[in-house]
């Protein structure tokens, strides 16, 4: 059981979570728009 | 290992130099990309991407290597550590990621300037390289600004591990 008197750590901060919201967001448009053939660049693959 | 001042304010002069020329490169660089995807002069299209290719491997990679490798002395040398501050945590993903973009594209770059060197007027075959360009150029100057933004405001918060470290070190000093 933990020690209540011991201090427990705060917790990941709201602005770390907000961004790695944004990126992942942004990871899941940019393969989105290659799968669907809408990216760019797709002329120069192989 | 906590760095002697001397040593600490030459890594911290090089990661500030080293970073903020490679903000005002990428800038340059998509002033190229822009002025390459939008003129009508062949003349100043080829430049351009001849130009770019230049400024890559001359100027951006070395200034991302440095970037990079001077701001992880910087931190394992002072109290910050790599892996104790969100803020740091999240620069140095962001700057391992800028940099593995800048690789990648070091293709369609190289792939322009030989299209540049080699023929008087670009085909549409190459609009999408091109475009790609403008696009990247462009995403990495905003990370960067990003990036600049973090080192100056440090935003609050430490990790599970820097949490640990800071409770290892106050039950050392404590009594």
């Amino acid at each position: 059981m933990a020690d209540p008197s011991r201090p427990t750590y705060a917790g990941t901060p709201r602005w770390v979570k907000a961004a790695g919201i944004v990126a992942l967001v942004l990871v899941v448009l940019f393969v989105v728009l290659h799968l669907t053939g809408r990216g760019f660049g797709r002329h120069l693959h192989g | 290992m906590i760095l002697p001042p001397l040593l600490r304010k030459l890594a911290l002069t090089v990661h500030v130099t080293a970073s903020i020329g490679w903000i005002g490169a990428v800038a340059a660089f998509l002033a190229l990309a822009v002025a390459g995807l939008a003129s009508h002069d062949a003349q100043l299209v080829r430049a351009a991407y001849l130009a770019m290719a230049l400024t890559t491997w001359w100027v951006i990679v070395p200034l991302a290597g440095a970037s990079l490798l001077s701001g992880v002395v910087s931190s394992l040398g002072t109290r910050w550590g790599l892996f104790r501050y969100w803020w740091v945590l999240v620069k140095l993903v962001l700057t391992v990621f800028a940099t593995a973009v800048l690789m990648v594209h070091t293709r369609p770059i190289d792939l322009l300037a030989d299209a540049a060197a080699d023929t008087a007027v670009f085909g549409a075959d190459l609009h999408s390289a091109q475009l790609q360009m403008v696009i990247a150029s462009g995403a990495t100057l905003l990370l960067l600004l990003v990036l600049t933004a973090l080192s100056v405001y440090k935003p609050q918060g430490v990790t599970r591990y820097g949490w640990r470290k800071q409770q290892e070190q106050r039950e050392l000093l404590a009594p």
